[in-house]
């Protein structure tokens, strides 16, 4: 299999579990291309010693995981630097917010689960697949996939409480 | 052991709120455009021999990657500034390729079509086809790479610049969505942007408070727009628009300046105007965090 092959054969799944994975939009051309310059460059000892789509998702993993580190990382130096110096997404924070509330409330609460829990939990709630596949993309045993499930739903239930509860506070007239 | 339920197949066992926010996260689909753009930026990156590590089949695109790359190589400052490069080329060849005018004076030429699918055509996703043909940026002679920042903007006809810098966008008329390629000021100093115009301009102040101070203005200017369309009153909003325009033609909030016009024209009524500039507004900038609200813009 060429490379081009496996980037038109792959390309979608790799974008979607980019973004599943915590990669924000504005920052998923690049991961995709980290990912794939990875490909590029592992292709000819891969010999399919696993599934393609396995391979393809740990790689995705680690650049997810890499991403989410230093765009930690980002957000710590701009919220200290003068609002003329940041990127001009951060610029405009509320009219984002309020654009995209529940997809960024989303965001937010999967972002507080470790990754392992929230590519299983996405895999499943998300992308509706079955436990024996997500077993096989996540390369871990069955038992570990609901454990992982069971988790990250705990915590992801207790965001959303969380958070309600703070709306409610807020609306009825609480400074925050 | 059994599969659980899922919590958006079963939403009454789901705890409160969580099916309805899972679904805001159903849709992270990308398009077409974008796995095009994509693929000419890893090409950039890459080089020859993106074809395949069998090496058999590149060679034909090879040269136009390879060119492509060592233009990105050259003007980079590190991996990661290489590979934003890569996808501004490739966005900015998509914008001329969307356009089919390009306002682009001196800063080199859109003269390669690299086709990508030469190697191997076939996308094999149940979806539907590239809705147009790749391309990606070579370049011709001893100019300097192209490094074109897609400005989408409104402006009368412009007619290309005398000089290297290309026009910017002028004087507005909401009627006539326009594409215009504005060339990236500091796309020779080695500082390109990802996000296009917003290099610093020799026409620009220089100084780190007339900078700030500038962007002050710009944002408030954009405030008072926002404020105008929230009450309602969309004329006035475009009004603003327009001057803002005028004034910051680079502004650093370009982006924001755009999505603000394409609301404004739709709530004034001009919803074809508005469905044709959000078009333009995704071809130059698919990841923007603006996209998804544009998108609800297109009319089909």
């Amino acid at each position: 299999m060429t490379f081009r092959q496996v980037y038109d054969e792959h390309f979608r799944f790799v974008w979607r579990s980019l973004r599943r994975l915590g990669v924000r939009e504005s920052d998923v051309a690049d991961a995709v291309q980290d990912v794939f310059v990875v490909v590029h460059r592992k292709l000819p000892e891969f010999e399919g010693r696993s599934k393609l789509t396995t391979w393809l998702y740990g790689i995705s993993m680690k650049v997810a995981r890499d991403r989410r580190r230093s765009a930690y990382e980002r957000r710590v130096r701009t919220e200290e630097a003068p609002i003329s110096e940041r990127p001009d997404e951060a610029v405009d924070v509320a009219a984002d917010a309020e654009r995209n509330q529940g997809f960024a409330i989303l965001e937010a609460m999967l972002d507080e689960l470790p990754i392992e829990q929230r590519a299983v939990f996405t895999l499943f709630e998300l992308d509706q697949k079955k436990g024996e596949e997500i077993a096989e993309l996540c390369d871990v045993p069955l038992g570990t996939v609901y454990s992982r499930l069971r988790l990250a739903r705990a915590s992801f239930e207790a965001a959303v409480a969380r958070h309600h509860a703070k709306e409610r506070f807020r609306l009825a007239g609480g400074t925050r | 052991m059994s599969t659980p339920e899922r919590w958006l197949d079963e939403p009454g066992r789901a705890p409160p709120f969580a099916a309805e926010l899972l679904r805001q996260g159903l849709d992270v689909e990308p398009d077409d455009a974008q796995k095009d753009a994509v693929w000419a930026a890893l090409a950039a990156r890459i080089g020859p021999g993106v074809g395949g590590p069998d090496g058999g089949s590149g060679a034909g695109a090879g040269g136009g990657a390879a060119e492509a790359g060592s233009a990105a190589a050259g003007h980079g400052a590190g991996a990661s500034l290489t590979a934003g490069l890569g996808a501004t080329i490739a966005k900015a060849a998509l914008v001329g390729a969307f356009a089919g005018l390009l306002v682009n004076a001196g800063m080199g030429t859109f003269d390669g079509i690299f086709e990508p699918s030469a190697v191997a055509p076939t996308v094999s996703q149940g979806s539907a086809p590239p809705a147009r043909e790749p391309v990606v940026v070579s370049r011709s002679g001893s100019e300097p790479p192209v490094l074109v920042a897609p400005a989408v903007a409104l402006s009368a006809p412009v007619s290309p610049a005398p000089s290297g810098r290309a026009a910017g966008p002028l004087a507005a008329s909401p009627a006539e969505p326009r594409l215009i390629q504005a060339a990236a000021p500091g796309a020779e100093d080695g500082a390109p942007s990802l996000l296009g115009g917003m290099a610093a301009s020799p026409t620009e102040p220089t100084t780190e408070e007339a900078r700030r101070s500038r962007l002050r203005e710009e944002s408030a200017l954009l405030g008072e727009a926002r404020g105008a369309l929230r009450s309602g009153n969309a004329a006035h909003a475009l009004a603003l628009l327009d001057a803002a325009r005028t004034r910051f033609p680079d502004g650093v909030l370009g982006q924001e300046r755009e999505a603000l016009t394409i609301e404004a024209l739709a709530r004034s009524g001009q919803t074809a105007a508005a469905s044709a500039r959000a078009r333009a507004f995704l071809v130059a900038y698919p990841s923007s965090a603006h996209a998804e609200r544009i998108q609800t813009f297109v009319s089909p």
